[in-house]
């Protein structure tokens, strides 16, 4: 009895000792931190828990069956970094003819193709591998091509074919164009300005590529870039792992100016608006940059790393960050106006309904979504009664909607 | 709670990852050596400390027989027994927990070295978003040598190994590491452990390392566990003497009928030093020399008894 009490009690205590090894590092597995799209009346959001939803913007309910894209609980998680995206694609052979799909890449190197079959009922028509890889930036779609980046270092360009099976349903075919294999690993969205993909890569390189796949320049940097490029006013814009942010001429690469004040990488995707660039940085900071001359104008600070992309409503800027917390200031002072703390960690991009500017929605660290209406001073409030749970987690119990209490 | 975090943070992860990407940076972006090299130096600044654990260990361990004897006299006066034990350790200037000491001060280290490890080959992008708050700003050496290259002969650092090699290169270092530590047991219960130990912690750790039950350690890890292992047998090596090694390797050698000797001679082995050890206790009696003395003695009569087993095979 002794003997088998020892030959069990040990390797427990040593699994357990183990598990707490790795509980106690403050990792987490991947999973994920889709922004969510507003499509017609309707946001879709990818969930930190493998599925994509469909929500009333108004009020956070479900409308649609969710699709669940991990098929068995033995597969790894399908993480979503980037965004879905939204594109009109016309019949083989038809103009006139069209569905407007959505697109949407996972972690584990997946494009799921999605269709509104009919009123809120949506599914998934084509689910193509394309990498052995991880696909981390999101997707670019430009007419009835689409491209992305992966893990491995190749930038993928799939021509979409739509037309009808036998039985009349929409189909959907990939076909290879072209591929680049880039010396770094592609964690970004690439870019789409006049005839031209711009991208960045973990090698510290950004690269101008033409449609047809052939490289047009390419600029080498000291640091890894993770940050999507953004194109505003002839000029390319990111920040990288030097904690530099950079302004590149679109035409050429050639360096317009640099901006080195940040103490930590930028991650998120810049934006741009009036002659000003607003680029978020893993130091907590918000930097309002002139777009000419690379001047700081303003900054403000938030109590952790800004992850996502902030958002320009009129005359503000919401951003949000790991600190827990919706800031919002005012767009030309940097000022901060209100701020509302919900207490989990916010690192997708804010987006809002161009209709009804008003209202921005998120996803947070708990595997929620939220929705919070911005007052024109400045103050957020609650917007939704309470965040989005998926039912997934509802049923684990691991969270509920009466976790919804924002100090706002 | 938060607070004793910041100061494990501050006061072990950081320094520990920024040391590991630093020397990423200068073992030519190869995250492999920097690995052996790290588990290396953080191995020799812990020398003192394995020294003395060891040193410890083995004055107990020669200490054994004399505890059998007493237990034996004093098999029906626990108070007694317990009195006699501690006076017998006053007297030869062993603390019974003192062994233990050293390792309640390498075990957060390795930990920490666990979490350092893990945390800067993230494969996630979350959590390279986490690691970029533990790299000094003022070393830009470090935040510009982010992400690290993981990839190492077969293996990505990051994950766990595809094949079986690091398993059980895992299990075959701990199980020389357990050899070399595992110190003669004076009856049978302890022999029994002993035997279980040196067998499960191999077999349990090459399963860690391993994808067979459930997500194994990354491969970074393993590698540690294998460096820091092969080092940590040299180290003992040095301390207590190589004999467990040659044993296991002389018995790999002998024909199928030999193993029964090396066993009996193992037996032997364990007799003789009782002996040996009682007969030193009677002369440090009669000499009144210093513990450390004492053992130094039985250490050179169990050297000279070996090599006279040895000539007359």
């Amino acid at each position: 009895m002794r003997s088998i009490y020892k030959t069990f009690l040990i390797p427990v205590v040593l699994f357990m000792f183990s598990l707490g090894f790795m509980g106690c590092t403050g990792l987490t597995t991947a999973e994920g931190w889709g922004s969510p799209l507003v499509h017609g009346n309707k946001l879709i959001a990818a969930t930190m828990d493998d599925q994509i939803v469909f929500l009333n913007l108004d009020d956070g309910s479900s409308v649609a069956n969710h699709i669940d894209i991990r098929y068995s609980d033995t597969e790894m998680k399908r993480a979503i970094y980037g965004q879905p995206v939204a594109s009109q694609l016309y019949y083989e052979g038809s103009e006139t003819l069209s569905e407007e799909l959505i697109f949407v890449a996972t972690y584990n190197g997946f494009i799921h193709s999605i269709l509104e079959y009919s009123d809120n009922d949506y599914e998934i028509v084509e689910s193509e591998k394309i990498t052995d890889s991880q696909i981390i930036g999101g997707i670019l779609t430009n007419h009835n091509k689409i491209y992305v980046g992966t893990t491995d270092g190749n930038l993928y360009s799939f021509k979409i074919s739509l037309k009808r099976n036998d039985r009349g349903n929409p189909e959907i075919s990939f076909e290879d164009e072209w591929k680049i294999d880039f010396d770094g690993g592609i964690w970004s969205t690439p870019s789409l300005h006049n005839e031209s993909l711009i991208l960045t890569t973990l090698d510290g390189q950004v690269h101008s590529v033409d449609l047809d796949g052939q490289i047009k320049w390419s600029k080498k940097f000291d640091s890894a870039i993770s940050s999507s490029p953004l194109v505003a006013d002839q000029q390319v814009l990111f920040g990288g792992f030097d904690s530099t942010f950079y302004s590149l001429d679109v035409n050429t690469g050639e360096i317009n100016w640099t901006f080195r004040d940040a103490k930590n990488w930028y991650w998120a995707t810049p934006i741009y608006s009036n002659g000003i660039v607003f680029a978020p940085s893993l130091d907590g900071n918000l930097y309002a940059l002139d777009i000419d001359s690379g001047r700081k104008k303003w900054d403000f600070k938030t109590e952790d790393a800004i992850v996502g992309s902030p958002l320009i409503i009129d005359d503000l800027i919401v951003t949000g960050s790991k600190d827990g917390s919706i800031y919002v200031a005012e767009l030309k002072s940097g000022e901060i106006l209100g701020q509302c703390n919900i207490d989990e960690k916010i690192e997708s991009n804010i987006i809002t309904d161009i209709n009804f500017p008003g209202v921005i929605y998120f996803s947070a660290r708990d595997h929620s979504i939220r929705a919070l209406k911005i007052k024109s001073n400045g103050n957020p409030d609650e917007y939704w009664e309470a965040p989005y749970f998926s039912d997934k987690l509802k049923d684990d119990k691991l969270a509920q909607p009466t976790d919804w209490a924002p100090n706002c | 709670m938060e607070f004793i975090g910041q100061i494990w943070n501050s006061i072990l992860i950081q320094p520990m990852v920024n040391s590991l990407v630093l020397l990423y940076s200068m073992a030519n972006s190869n995250f492999g050596i920097a690995i052996v090299l790290f588990t290396i130096i953080i191995r020799a600044g812990m020398m003192p400390l394995t020294v003395k654990q060891s040193r410890q260990m083995k004055a107990m361990s020669a200490l054994q027989p004399k505890l059998k004897e007493i237990q034996a006299k004093y098999k029906s006066d626990r108070q007694r027994q317990s009195q006699e034990t501690m006076k017998m350790y006053k007297d030869n200037g062993v603390n019974p927990i003192g062994c233990l000491g050293p390792m309640f001060i390498q075990m957060p280290i390795f930990i920490a070295l666990y979490q350092a490890i893990i945390k800067t080959v993230p494969s996630e992008p979350e959590n390279l978003v986490v690691l970029s708050k533990y790299l000094y700003g003022w070393l830009p050496m470090v935040r510009q040598s982010i992400p690290i290259e993981s990839t190492f002969f077969w293996l990505d650092l990051a994950k766990p190994d595809p094949t079986v090699i690091l398993p059980i290169l895992v299990g075959a270092s701990m199980f020389l590491m357990q050899k070399m530590t595992t110190m003669p047991a004076m009856d049978e219960r302890q022999a029994s452990t002993n035997r279980m130990m040196l067998w499960m912690m191999p077999i349990m750790f090459g399963l860690f390392a391993s994808d067979l039950i459930g997500p194994g350690f990354p491969s970074g890890l393993a590698l540690y566990w294998v460096i820091s292992n092969l080092v940590g047998v040299v180290i003992q090596g040095f301390i207590t003497g190589w004999d467990p090694l040659i044993k296991l390797f002389s018995f790999l050698k002998f024909n199928k009928s030999e193993p029964a000797v090396a066993l009996a001679g193992s037996a032997a082995t364990l007799i003789e030093e009782e002996e040996i050890y009682e007969n030193s206790e009677d002369e440090r009696e009669n000499s009144g020399g210093s513990s450390r003395d004492s053992v130094n003695r039985v250490r050179r009569k169990q050297k000279r008894s070996r090599n006279r087993r040895n000539k007359s095979r």
